[in-house]
């Protein structure tokens, strides 16, 4: 057993079944439903794909919580649940997807571009061009494979190291090295054209 | 783009892009960056990779997921409420039927005998099958009456039959003996028929039955009546 921030919350939440967002469950909830959100939106792509696999996520994790062992920390197995919720979400979402003769993806559909607000890489891109960077980086993200775009996503979006990525993921050290080394070259060919042209104008 | 790189270079990858997420020096990446052109070009390019991903604004949950996970919650609830009334319901122990049912019909063996007995030997098969569908007799009611009746009593009619075939015997017997005794006694000359004869000069004088005896005789050749009737 390791030591967990936050098993005293989740202690508190398994003495009780969850029938709504109040106590330890609202705490709890509190604290997660950004980092899930987060991860589900950088991995599905869009906020209403994300909102329902975070749905989905809140929704197992509190269904099965009673059955959670701190045999990992307990932010693992949330990313866990989320991560996969958000990966089924997207395949299935992919399943629904009806091709269009419009020029269309995932990046110019409404919903991708809600709520991307970040000021560190404001200077010297104009507010526009970081929106549209932004729109492209997540594009890319979106077309590595779902093993890669997990690690990309909990290593560079939620900054996990690489003992939590493994822990969440359960899988290896060395599977966590060899999978980033294979999403940079993917990001390599995908961001290469993005890179050209916000940084070599 | 990504080349193809020497071993020394690819084994050196993950920790060159450590050393890109870090920023810090790491003297066996930098030492072979300067002396590598790929390796310190793919450095710069990780790094730059590194801070466009990292350059991905956190987004914020928005409020309408908590609603969601509020319904969620209580969706869960109620099916965790469905599954323990289920769950919670008694057990019921099985028909005995249900055994006799998940046997499967026996119609088949039943068949597969009959089958076989036709191949074994038709002929006795089949008087063997039609002849235990014939109609099952009932006993009559007598029998048991019978049955019930001593056997000395069973034998009164025969012997009653016997009684009155001698009794008819014996009066035959005394019948002829007295037709017997009768005709002895009788004189021997009984008379005998008187026949008379009587000639006729003409048909006129025959007497109408001898007239009709001779008509039919002659199948009308002789008509006495006309005769009589033409002569007069």
């Amino acid at each position: 057993m390791k030591s967990d921030p936050d098993r005293e919350l989740v202690e508190a939440c398994q003495a009780t079944a969850p029938t709504g967002l109040e106590g330890a469950f609202r705490r709890l909830y509190d604290q997660y439903k950004d980092r899930v959100y987060n991860v589900c939106f950088r991995i599905t792509g869009n906020a209403t794909d994300a909102l329902d696999a975070s749905q989905e996520t809140f929704g197992i994790m509190f269904r099965k919580i009673a059955e959670f062992r701190f045999e990992s920390k307990f932010s693992s197995w949330v990313y866990r649940i989320a991560v996969n919720a958000a990966i089924d979400h997207k395949r299935r979402a992919a399943a629904r997807w009806l091709p269009s003769f419009e020029p269309q993806n995932e990046h110019t559909r409404p919903a991708a571009r809600a709520d991307l607000r970040d000021e560190r890489t404001e200077a010297p891109l104009s507010a526009a061009t970081r929106h549209e960077l932004e729109a492209e980086i997540q594009a890319a993200i979106s077309r590595l494979s779902p093993k890669l775009r997990a690690i990309v996503v909990l290593r560079y979006v939620e900054n996990l190291s690489y003992d939590e990525i493994a822990e969440a993921l359960q899988i290896s050290l060395g599977t966590v090295k060899s999978r980033l080394s294979r999403a940079h070259e993917a990001l390599d060919r995908e961001l290469t054209p993005v890179l050209d042209r916000h940084f070599l104008r | 783009m990504s080349e193809r790189r020497d071993p020394a270079c690819e084994s050196l990858r993950p920790a060159l892009i450590q050393r890109a997420e870090v920023g810090a020096p790491d003297p066996a990446v930098d030492a072979h960056a300067a002396g590598c052109g790929t390796c310190r070009r793919e450095l710069e390019r990780a790094v730059r990779r590194v801070g466009l991903a990292r350059s991905l604004a956190r987004v914020v949950a928005p409020r309408q997921l908590d609603g969601l996970v509020v319904a969620a919650l209580q969706a869960g609830a109620r099916q965790e409420r469905a599954v323990r009334a289920v769950l919670d319901l008694p057990d019921v122990a099985a028909p005995r039927e249900l055994a006799e049912r998940v046997e499967g019909p026996r119609a088949p063996r039943v068949l597969e005998r009959l089958v076989s007995e036709d191949l074994a030997d038709p002929s006795k098969a089949v008087v063997r099958r039609y002849a235990s569908r014939l109609e099952r007799l009932r006993a009559p009611a007598d029998l048991a009456d019978r049955l019930r009746t001593p056997r000395q009593h069973r034998r009164v009619v025969p012997a009653l039959l016997a009684s009155l075939l001698v009794g008819a015997g014996v009066l035959l017997l005394v019948g002829v003996l007295v037709l017997t005794a009768e005709r002895d006694r009788a004189p021997t000359a009984a008379p005998g028929p008187v026949l008379v004869v009587e000639r006729a000069a003409s048909i006129h004088d025959l007497d109408p039955a001898a007239s009709l005896l001779a008509s039919g005789l002659t199948g009308g050749l002789v008509d006495a009546d006309r005769l009589s009737r033409e002569g007069s």
